[in-house]
Formats: structure tokens, sequence, C-alpha cells
């Protein structure tokens, strides 16, 4: 009897505690809340030369390591030899990265740097699943003139997310594929078959149409915008004869734990609106300042 | 706490700060479970969570009406919390 009391007033204490720390973990969040933008700014500060060093590094390490070439001859040669071989070495994996880095772009974008100032040209600090949020991290930011609701590409016309949080130096971006957002696609070559696309995370989304639509795997999957950019394949039609909907699943074309650039623009090409997405100030002052003049 | 569990609780911290960084989030999970196993009240993964959620976090819809910025630590506080009562429990 004593004991079952004993064991009562721990499990209520435990309650008590439990509920405290909850209450307690409320209000700590509330108060960060409030201060989100600049503490986030400021870890991004810090983050972004740890990424970028990381970065470089496996960028060096894939392109065969500085100091892998020829070691072995060094030893014979003097001092000042030695520091000039080594400063011709770190030229050339400068240059090989710059190279690769433009072959990249070109194969991507298709088009030179000079012409890619049309938007906002962005090298991608972190990708999925490096946390439960279905973002990635860019490192441009106010000072690039990058701001909330800016749509982001991964080659000319295909865009993976909108900017939702902006530092001054690194952006947070949330793709379309997040959890619970919707993109409005095109499903088939037909371009007649109109669905809104659900986001699961990790670019993955998934379709509910009626079962009498045709759809079979290989169907692409492309945005209502005038070039009709291809964002996916079909990879799964799932259609159970005890549901008047089919479930249509497929991922982004681009692979995104292998995106490193990205294109910011404030819509582009695109015409169409995801949800989240904001249209540039400039754009709605001008259609006021029309509308005044009108009035006038 | 003696000199070799605080040595192996300041490389445990080292391992979740860097996978904070570097490595996807399940990683930070296992050594947020494991370091709240083997030490009590674990809470650098708390800091953990939170770096995370200000690193890569927006505001998701959160038991369907709020926006919440900081699933991270929230999950976390649960784990290191379920695993104190866990501990508490058992012995």
């Amino acid at each position: 009897m004593n004991k079952t009391y004993r064991r009562n007033e721990q499990s209520k204490k435990h309650l008590v505690i439990g509920g405290a720390m909850f209450a307690l973990f409320v209000l700590i969040a509330t108060v960060a809340r409030m201060f989100l933008p600049s503490l986030s700014d400021l870890a991004s500060r810090i983050a972004t030369p740890v990424w970028t060093a990381g970065e470089h590094a496996s960028l060096v390490a894939s392109l065969g390591g500085i100091g892998a070439w020829g070691g072995g001859l060094l030893v014979a040669e003097n001092r000042a030899l030695k520091e000039e071989i080594e400063a011709l070495r770190n030229e050339r994996a400068t240059v090989f990265a710059d190279a690769h880095t433009y072959t990249e772009l070109m194969s991507r974008f298709g088009r030179s740097l000079e012409e890619e100032r049309m938007g906002i040209l962005a090298g991608v600090l972190s990708t999925p699943p490096r946390s439960l949020y279905d973002t990635i991290v860019i490192d441009a930011g106010s000072r690039n003139g990058v701001s909330v609701g800016m749509l982001v590409y991964a080659n000319s016309d295909m865009p993976v997310g909108v900017v939702a949080r902006v530092g001054a130096v690194s952006s947070v971006v949330e793709l379309l594929s997040s959890p619970g957002r919707h993109v409005e696609v095109v499903v088939g070559a037909s371009g007649e078959i109109r669905a809104s696309a659900e986001g699961l995370g990790g670019g993955n989304f998934v379709i509910r149409i009626p079962r009498d639509i045709s759809i079979s795997v290989g169907d692409p999957v492309s945005l209502p915008t005038l070039s009709g950019a291809c964002i996916g394949y079909v990879s799964v039609v799932d259609a159970v004869p005890t549901d008047s909907f089919q479930t249509i699943r497929f991922s982004f074309e681009t692979s995104l734990q292998d995106l490193r650039f990205v294109m910011i623009r404030p819509y582009g090409t695109s015409i169409f609106l995801v949800d989240g997405m904001t249209l540039p100030s400039f754009g709605t002052e001008e259609v006021s300042e029309d509308a005044s003049s009108e009035d006038e | 706490m003696t000199r070799n569990s605080l040595f192996l609780r300041i490389t445990l911290d080292a391992l979740l700060f860097g996978a904070v960084f570097f490595l996807p989030w399940w990683v930070a999970l296992v050594l947020v479970i494991i370091g709240s196993i083997f030490f009590f009240a674990y809470y650098e993964s708390i800091i953990a969570g939170g770096i995370l959620d200000m690193l890569y976090g927006v505001p998701v819809v959160f038991l369907s009406w709020m926006l919440f910025p900081f699933i991270h630590t929230l999950l976390f506080v649960c784990i290191v919390i379920v695993i104190v009562f866990v501990k508490k429990r058992m012995r």
C-alpha cells in the first residue's frame, strides 16, 4: 500500500518535472524565435567558412589532391625550387577547380558567366538530408540581392525551391518538395493532364488523380511554364481497384545531392506561382504608379 | 564524473557538432541517443538541435496549426527527457 502510494507520488512528480521542462522549452523557443533571424544569421556566418572549406577540400581531393603529384622527386630539389613547384601546383589545382566549375556551369545553364548576371548565381553549401527540413543552404544573401520569395533554379529553367530565409551572406532555400507544399504540374507528354503535386521531402512528390486517367511509368512531369520545364519522370503508378483515385510518385530529375550551383531569379522564365513565392516589390510599385497616373 | 568519462563526453560532443555541419541529421540523432544513454542529462544535444534549426530551419506547420522553426531542438529535448525517465525507472 505504502509502496503503491510512493510510486504514484513519484510518477506525479515526474509528470510535473516533465511538464515544467516542456513549458520551459516552449518559453525558450518563443524567446529564441523573436531573435531567430539574428541568431540564424550569426550561425550562418560562422558555418559558411566551415562549409566552404569542406567543399573546397572535397573538390581538390576529387581532382587528385595537391600534394599527391610526384612528392618523391621534390626530396632532391633545393628549397627555393621546392617552393616554386609548390606554388605552381597550387596554381594548377586552382585553375583545374575553376575550369571544372566553369564547365559545370556551362553544361548546366548553357551560357557564360557574364550572361548569368541576369540572375544571381550561388554555390550550394548544404543539401538534404543534412536536416529534417527539406532545405538547401546557398552562399548568397541580402548583400548579393537575394530576398525572400525568389525562385531558385537548378539549371536554366528548372525551379527547385523558394528562398525562405535570407542572411547577409547566405540564404536558406525551401525546396518545392518540402512536405505539405503543393506545386501545379503537367503530367504526360500531351500537356493536357494538370494536377497538384504534393511534396514528400528529399525531392520526391506524390500526385493523386482519378484512376480513369491513363498514366504510365516514365511519363514526363513538367511545370506549366512556357518552356514546359520537365522536373521529373513518373516512377510509380499505384492504382487499387477499390480506390477511385490513383497515386503517382515522381522525383526531381536533378539529383539534389549533386547540386553545386543554383540560379536565383525573381520569377524568371516561369509563369506560375508556388506556395510561399512572392512577387518582387518593384513590380507592384510600377503597377501602383501606373494605376495612380491613370486615375489622374 | 571521472576523467575518462569527461574525455568520452568531449569526444562525443565533437562528433555531434561535426555531424551537425557535415553529416545527415540522423547521425546527430544516433549520437544524441548514445550520449543520453551513457551520460547524465546530455544537455549539449539541445544546443546541437538549436544549431541545426538555426542553420537549416524554416518555419514548418507543426501540429497542423502553428508555424514552428525548432523541430530538431524539440526532438532532441524529447529524446533526452524520455531517456532520463527510462533510466530512472530501470534503476
